[in-house]
């Protein structure tokens, strides 16, 4: 060490006993430079958001027989264009919004060395460029009535592993456990209006839960498929329902009561047609419908310290359950529903999520999988650091004893404001007799990149 | 009568330290004098804002969020509800606040992803507000009741403007919910003697190795309330500075709507009009 050097050295601990706090303080009270310029846009009629998103997906496993995909291997390359554009014309609110979405993968295998595997001409035909409408609506203010009419996300539910009270929760299911939180619920066609503590909405709910293609990772009905069946579903008996909610909240509380008709968004097998072969009657065509679901149910939240205790009960009628031959018209029975959770947050940027919930099916029908009383569990933990930059989250869920569950880890880093990545694992558990068996070899690892300008 | 900003240098004011030496040293009448003075400033009876809140990592880049930010005083509640136009991956995000006198808080959540207001447990209102350096209950304000004050200096200046140097600790009764809900077990305040407007705030966090400062800056009176236009908030870790936070405000009018029902998680719902 040169003499030069230890004089600058010392110095600090030289200065260390005449530096009171408030002098040391100052030198964190300065105004810290930075290159945004303040923006004021009052008064603003059009805003817009945009984002592209590339997402890529590998299987980890070797699927069982009867699935597309035959190896460990990629399972979708997906480019996602986003955009949302929101406009107010005096008392009047205009949004759109949609996606553009195209899967690689079909023209990789096609063009490139990728070997691949075969796709369906379903997968084929789910992987094109599509555009899919997203929140798309008008709405107004008269006095106390909000209306607002169109395709639009209405999500009343909070419970993750069985519905309770979400009955207008319209999902993308072809990834179970899978999807991005953007991508998870879907819109409806629907008129919703509030007056007050009421909300009614009047929807036309023709659509069910967005399917897998045939031959993907998920598709329930595969087997069926390879033995040559036609799976179709069909329209609804009556596409229209209807909602209404009752709120209201006190200190410390929120509660919800709930009371709709309308359509189940899980279509469930109505009608299988057979044909003789061999002297044997094989299923050639089974018929899929949204069946009518009527809900009567409350949710009720209340906040206390590090926790938020919440509960969502429900009295479901008709039912379809899966029963031990599914390849069935399904039996309908009542349900009741409920769930109990709670959120801590107590420890640093910690929050643990868990959750019991229980289907009781009184008079269940013979034959059917699931049991009188049904229980599934969830925990999730979630943490944030990097002043939010970082976000690391699992979670395991028990979906039931004749079902199975899952596992899930996933971390998301903000890069910047442009710029996010993304990556998730997930592992699906289940026994020869679950509901998820088939699909227990779907295990897979998902990457994300958004690009937000 | 209090609005966002100045409840959010209240509470700043407002944290205070736990240690055995100073919580044993009574509270001097002044200092509460001073601090319901402050309590007691006229700040609007509402407040429309809009504000850029510019989050700084010690690596100089910046995130930059816009905001527009509401708030009404009812009878013994404080609402406010703060709208979040961008960056793209927040924007449609909302969060309300019912700041009860006497009781809980009460505080929601609107994330246009989940489609969905969830409640936020009081717990959450000590971690960071959409990843700044100001806390939820930064925002939201607090108790002057909780906590207890002791003028160390009524001779300092600060910009050449005389200030009340004060020091602020948990009242006894209330040291669980201080801890719990801000997360600070001690503090120390500036605040100017002509205008009653905290401009300066040291705060150390419990069970842990770093402290906030705070500084309020170009104070202006508008519609004859002294308001700052620039709120920073820095965190330091061991002497350094770990990450920063800047909430500047572009525009704010005093006493310009009373509408009670855009303080309910349904304008959440709707977004803002």
């Amino acid at each position: 060490m040169s003499l030069l050097t230890l004089p600058r050295l010392l110095t600090p601990l030289l200065l260390a006993p005449l530096l009171s706090v408030s002098v040391q303080a100052d030198d964190f009270f300065g105004d810290v430079s930075t290159r945004s310029t303040p923006q004021s846009t009052p008064g603003s009629s059009i805003s817009y958001r945009f984002w592209i998103q590339q997402q890529a997906a590998f299987g980890l496993a070797d699927p069982d027989p009867g699935f597309s995909r035959d190896q460990a291997d990629w399972t979708r390359f997906e480019t996602e264009l986003f955009g949302q554009a929101n406009h107010r014309i005096g008392a009047w609110r205009l949004q759109a919004s949609g996606a553009l979405i195209h899967d690689w993968l079909p023209d990789t295998r096609d063009q490139l060395d990728w070997p691949g595997y075969d796709f369906t001409d379903d997968q084929e035909d789910a992987r094109r460029w599509q555009w899919r409408l997203r929140d798309t609506h008008v709405s107004r203010t008269w006095g106390d009535l909000w209306l607002r009419g169109g395709y639009q996300t209405l999500a009343w539910g909070e419970a993750e592993t069985l519905n309770v009270i979400d009955v207008a929760g319209r999902r993308d299911e072809r990834w179970p456990g899978q999807a991005s939180l953007d991508d998870l619920r879907l819109p409806v066609p629907a008129l919703q209006a509030q007056w007050h503590s009421l909300d009614a909405v009047v929807f036309w709910n023709d659509q069910p839960h967005r399917q897998p293609a045939a031959g993907d990772d998920f598709d329930p009905w595969t087997g069926l498929r390879n033995a040559g069946a036609d799976v179709k579903t069909i329209d609804a008996d009556n596409p229209a329902g209807l909602a209404l909610r009752w709120q209201h909240r006190w200190p410390g509380t929120d509660l919800q009561l709930i009371a709709a008709d309308v359509n189940a968004f899980q279509p469930a097998p109505v009608e299988v047609r057979t044909e003789m072969i061999g002297g044997q009657p094989v299923p050639s065509e089974l018929r899929l419908q949204m069946p009518r679901n009527r809900v009567l149910g409350a949710g009720l939240q209340h906040s206390r310290g590090n926790w938020v205790w919440r509960t969502e009960q429900a009295l479901h009628t008709d039912v379809p359950l899966v029963p031990e031959q599914p390849v069935a018209a399904w039996p309908q029975a009542d349900q009741w529903r409920a769930m109990w959770g709670a959120d801590f947050s107590g420890w640093r940027n910690l929050t643990l999520t868990g959750e019991a919930a229980l289907t009781w099916t009184p008079d269940r029908p013979a034959d059917v999988r699931q049991s009188e009383w049904h229980w599934a569990q969830s925990l999730r933990a979630s943490h944030q650091s990097f002043s939010d930059r970082l976000t690391l989250e699992g979670q395991a869920a028990h979906l039931g004893a004749d079902q199975g569950g899952l596992l899930r880890v996933g971390a998301q880093w903000d890069l910047s404001d442009h710029w996010n990545l993304e990556a998730t694992g997930v592992a699906y558990v289940a026994d020869d007799d679950q509901l998820l068996d088939p699909f227990r070899q779907q295990d897979a690892v998902i990457f994300r990149v958004r690009w937000l300008p | 009568m209090i609005i966002l900003t100045t409840r959010l240098m209240l509470v700043l004011l407002l944290a205070a330290l736990m240690a055995t030496v100073l919580s044993a040293q009574a509270e001097t009448p002044e200092a509460r004098d001073i601090m319901t003075q402050v309590d007691n400033r006229y700040t609007g009876d509402s407040s429309h804002a809009e504000a850029q809140l510019i989050l700084i990592d010690r690596r100089e880049r910046e995130r930059v969020r816009d905001l527009v930010m509401y708030e009404l005083e009812a009878e013994g509640t404080s609402k406010s509800i703060v709208f979040f136009r961008s960056p793209a991956d927040v924007a449609g995000t909302s969060y309300l606040s019912h700041d009860h006198d006497g009781a809980d808080n009460d505080a929601w959540l609107y994330l246009p992803a989940l489609g969905q207001v969830r409640r936020v447990a009081a717990g959450d209102r000590a971690g960071a507000f959409m990843g700044s350096d100001f806390s939820y209950s930064d925002m939201d304000g607090m108790e002057i009741d909780w906590w207890q004050y002791r003028l160390l200096d009524d001779s300092q200046t600060v910009n050449d403007h005389p200030v009340w140097h004060l020091e602020a600790v948990p009242h006894p009764d209330h040291a669980d919910q201080v801890l719990e809900e801000t997360g600070y077990e001690r503090a120390r305040i500036w605040v100017r003697q002509d205008n009653l407007v905290l401009i300066r705030g040291q705060y150390w966090l419990a069970d842990s190795d770093r402290s906030k400062y705070f500084s309020a800056s170009e104070l202006t009176e508008i519609d004859g309330i002294w308001t700052p236009l620039r709120l920073q908030m820095v965190t330091t870790r061991n002497g350094e500075r770990e990450h920063s936070s800047v909430l500047s405000i572009s525009h704010i009018e005093y006493n310009s709507h009373s509408d009670a029902d855009l303080f309910t998680t349904r304008a959440m719902e709707r977004g803002l009009e």
